[in-house]
């Protein structure tokens, strides 16, 4: 049996009168690169600030690598990405990484950090005047300083150009292949597809879904029927609409039916397709609301 | 130890970019030297002396509030306090490397002043009740240093900048700094053993030169030390629950 690094057990966490995590129940296995999905205010980071002792649970317990996340010799083995806005802005990038290195027993060299994150003709200049694509590199670079077991990184990717992400994704595969454990969340599902192995959907605090990604595609069957349309028409065994100018795409259990109603309805529209569900037609089946829209990089 | 240096190494990295920062910490005090003690009391060699001392303590004051008001206000707004307490350091490096800097900064910040009245005034002393009267004023880091991070970690952060920069000011005046130690009577002397600034500036004149603690100082710096390091727990933990609303 694989080793579980860190675990939520029975998690609930309130702020006031709001319940950001709702009984949860997490583990995260040795190997594993797991996705966690959700709209805004689901509660991942909740949940992720929780696994990385930044926040009490009311209620339940949470464990990494077998102590309390609050507990040093917890922390040591994991590794975790800074907001880009919070950065020392007077230090050099390269003084950051020293700084994070000083902390872990066994860092990585920073030379071949910097190489890894295509950071080296920054490692000179004060962070306040890095771009936002070479400070969100930094911050990553940062969760890999200390070797860790089992990274967290929330929203690894948001605002960098599509060849820095794809290089980033790189970097997490390898080090996936070598052995590590991550948790990511993103707002591409594209990002979760391509990288995850098992994704949980979080919405209003609480699981959703928990599979591996094959399996959440799959789910219950879901097709996804698209039409060129004017309206979108009123039809029963819809779960959820995406809308592209006249671009209608519907997600069904069953697109057999669907298709029948729609011709029986006699709604003009053309270009009828039909095609298996992928990952963000299981969020939107989910959860019931579209990903909150990302900025196009 | 390696985590220790770095912290300590971060700290002063992180002050050392803004040099302006040195000038607008040394302002007041050598303000107060050169328009208070260089033309009032640079005659009188005992009273020169210890009043160099009270500039002293009146940087003590300013670096305090700089230092722990300012500094744990800032922590407070930015992510990269956030971040730092998720690696596997604790709170023993922050702690000393902050304590650490506070000695370097009074050491540095007194040598101005006491050059000053080396070439302005007749003040005297010896080099080991120098060095004596340095330790006091580091000692007095302990009392301001807990005012200022209980204030840092419970008033809003934006509210913490307009008190850090007048507290040093109001404390100074109220605890006589501004006047002669020797002299007595007025309003300043029946109220100062009753601050926390006295007891410590009293501690420094006697370290420096020919003074005499006075005991209800003594105490009251005692009774606020504890009160104050209270205070600053007090504010520290409440802090934590408010920070992740």
């Amino acid at each position: 049996m694989t080793e579980v690094l860190a675990r939520a057990s029975g998690v609930t966490r309130r702020y006031g009168d709001v319940v950001a995590v709702d009984n949860l129940s997490v583990e995260i296995p040795a190997g594993q690169l797991l996705g966690l999905l959700g709209p805004n205010g689901a509660g991942k980071s909740t949940l992720i600030n929780m696994f990385v002792g930044l926040r009490k649970p009311t209620s339940g317990t949470v464990e990494l690598f077998g102590h309390d996340p609050r507990d040093v010799r917890a922390r040591r083995r994991m590794g975790m990405t800074p907001q880009e806005t919070g950065m020392p802005e007077t230090l050099l990038a390269g003084e950051v990484i020293e700084f994070v290195a000083a902390h872990y027993p066994n860092p990585i060299s920073r030379k071949e950090l910097l190489a890894q994150f295509h950071l080296e003709e920054v490692e000179r200049r004060q962070t306040g005047g890095l771009s936002g694509g070479e400070k969100r590199r930094l911050a990553i670079a940062l969760a890999f300083v200390g070797r860790p077991d089992l990274v967290f990184l929330d929203e690894p990717t948001t605002g960098l150009d599509v060849e820095v992400r794809r290089a980033l994704w790189d970097g997490v595969k390898a080090y996936n292949a070598a052995g590590g454990t991550a948790v990511i969340t993103s707002h591409y599902l594209e990002e979760i597809e391509e990288l995850a192995q098992r994704v949980i959907i979080i919405d209003n605090g609480r699981a959703v879904a928990d599979d591996s990604v094959e399996a959440l595609r799959r789910v219950s069957g879901l097709r996804k029927v698209t039409i060129r349309a004017i309206e979108v028409p009123s039809l029963p065994g819809v779960v959820g609409v995406e809308q592209t100018g006249d671009l209608v795409s519907l997600i069904t259990a069953d697109s057999d039916q669907l298709v029948r109603d729609l011709v029986a309805s006699g709604a003009p529209f053309a270009d009828l397709e039909v095609s298996s569900g992928s990952l963000e037609d299981a969020f939107l089946a989910y959860t019931a609301k579209a990903p909150t829209a990302a900025p196009t990089a | 130890m390696n985590t220790i240096a770095a912290y300590t190494k971060f700290e002063i990295l992180g002050a050392i970019r803004i040099p302006m920062v040195f000038v607008a910490l040394l302002f007041l005090p050598t303000v107060g030297m050169l328009l208070f003690v260089v033309p009032a009391l640079g005659d009188d060699p005992v009273a020169a002396t210890l009043s160099t001392g009270s500039m002293c303590l009146f940087t003590v004051l300013i670096i305090c509030s700089a230092q722990y008001g300012l500094g744990i206000a800032d922590a407070r707004m930015k992510p990269w306090g956030g971040y730092v307490r998720t690696l596997p350091g604790g709170p023993v490096p922050k702690m000393v490397s902050m304590i650490a800097m506070s000695s370097v900064f009074v050491v540095a910040g007194s040598i101005p002043l006491i050059a000053i009245a080396v070439i302005g005034t007749e003040a005297t002393a010896s080099f080991l009740d120098v060095l004596l009267g340095l330790g006091a004023l580091v000692l007095a880091v302990i009392p301001f240093s807990l005012l200022m991070l209980a204030i840092g970690y419970a008033v809003n952060p934006y509210l913490v900048s307009v008190i850090t920069s007048i507290a040093p000011i109001i404390l100074a005046y109220l605890g006589g700094l501004f006047t002669d130690p020797n002299s007595t009577g007025g309003f300043t002397s029946n109220v100062s053993p009753f601050i926390p600034t006295r007891g410590s500036a009293e501690l420094v004149w006697a370290a420096i030169g020919d003074y005499t603690p006075n005991a209800l100082s003594m105490v009251m710096l005692g009774v606020w030390t504890v009160v104050l390091a209270f205070l600053a727990y007090r504010a520290y933990r409440s802090d934590e629950g408010k920070r992740f609303r």
